[in-house]
């Protein structure tokens, strides 16, 4: 029986193939999020991850789900890393992505290699960058994600809208020719 | 009392509490000059009538609920249904009339001026007489 069939889509092969290691994000890569939530030992390890990267980009506070390492990026050149969410219908993919303080112009979206890849840059606000600051919890510079496309995924008629900072795409999924199936004539 | 209705009118405009939704600080960035004191909170997918922005006795507190709307099957998630919530202290010289908050691509953005009394002034030494 051929096991990979039967694994979800990996959607973070070429960003795992980039960076020569997994996305930090989670570490339990292809699980059906339902079992992600509720297995203990997975949250442990996630935990442990978060720590970990919290301590390596020098964050000092976080909470438990997402959106603190909304940006995991960090100084030093390392690309910032929005969080995304993946849906599938039978009809099409959605992918959000958490893009907060981002102008739509700033955020580019390319398809290379049946790989989708949203990247820009967050910057800072003129008018602030003249005051003193108290706090700055907030990351900037260039982001990138990269999402590999499954094989019916229609790279023609993707589309995406951008609201309160959240960026969706829609990737409509198309039928593929059933080379599988061979219909035998009885005879 | 009028503590006790504060505390009413906060609830009332946070919907689906019932809901078991995460609750996170938002990250922020703060900075100062003379005028004013400027916030900046990272609130993606936040709309602006789930965002309460309350300001009482020197405590700031912003609200902000954030329901995703999810198509179908969830084939990954970083990031869901969550409820920012984060509590300031901010100086008593603030001029609360004067308070500008404006949500603008999932980021709050919170002008505190501060009241004339409190920006710096340059005194004038008066020759003695």
């Amino acid at each position: 029986m051929d096991l990979k069939k039967l694994a979800p889509w990996n959607w973070f092969k070429d960003e795992e193939k980039e960076s020569g290691s997994q996305v930090a994000i989670f570490p339990e890569k292809a699980s059906p999020s339902s079992e992600r939530r509720s297995d203990p030992t997975s949250m442990f390890h996630r935990d442990i991850n978060d720590l970990f990267n919290r301590v390596l980009h020098g964050y000092g506070f976080s909470s438990p789900l997402g959106s603190r390492d909304f940006f995991q990026g960090g100084p030093g050149g390392i690309l910032l890393k929005p969080a995304v969410d993946i849906d599938a219908t039978d009809e099409e993919y959605t992918i959000t992505v958490e893009v907060p303080g981002i102008e739509e112009k700033d955020i580019k979206l390319t398809i290379k290699n049946d790989t989708l890849i949203v990247s820009g840059e967050k910057r800072q606000e003129k008018e602030a960058k003249e005051k003193n600051y108290y706090k700055m919890e907030r990351s900037y510079g260039a982001f990138q994600r990269l999402l590999s496309l499954p094989e019916d995924a229609d790279q023609d008629k993707v589309d995406a809208s951008f609201k309160n900072g959240v960026l969706s795409i829609t990737v409509p999924r198309r039928a593929l020719p059933d080379s599988d199936i061979k219909q035998i004539q009885i005879k | 009392m009028s503590e006790k209705a504060n505390i009413a009118t906060v609830q009332e405009s946070i919907p689906d509490k019932g809901k078991d939704v995460p609750v996170t600080a938002p990250v922020v960035d703060i900075y100062e000059n003379d005028e004013e004191i400027l916030l900046h909170a990272d609130m993606p997918g936040v709309e602006k009538d789930k965002l309460t922005v309350h300001i009482d006795n020197g405590t700031l507190d912003i609200t902000g609920l954030r329901g995703m709307k999810r198509n179908g099957a969830p084939d990954w998630e970083e990031f869901g249904d969550i409820e920012y919530r984060r509590t300031f202290s901010v100086p008593q010289t603030i001029d609360i009339e004067k308070i500008d908050a404006e949500l603008k691509n999932g980021v709050l953005e919170l002008h505190l001026p501060k009241s004339e009394a409190a920006k710096p002034r340059l005194i004038e030494i008066k020759k003695a007489a």
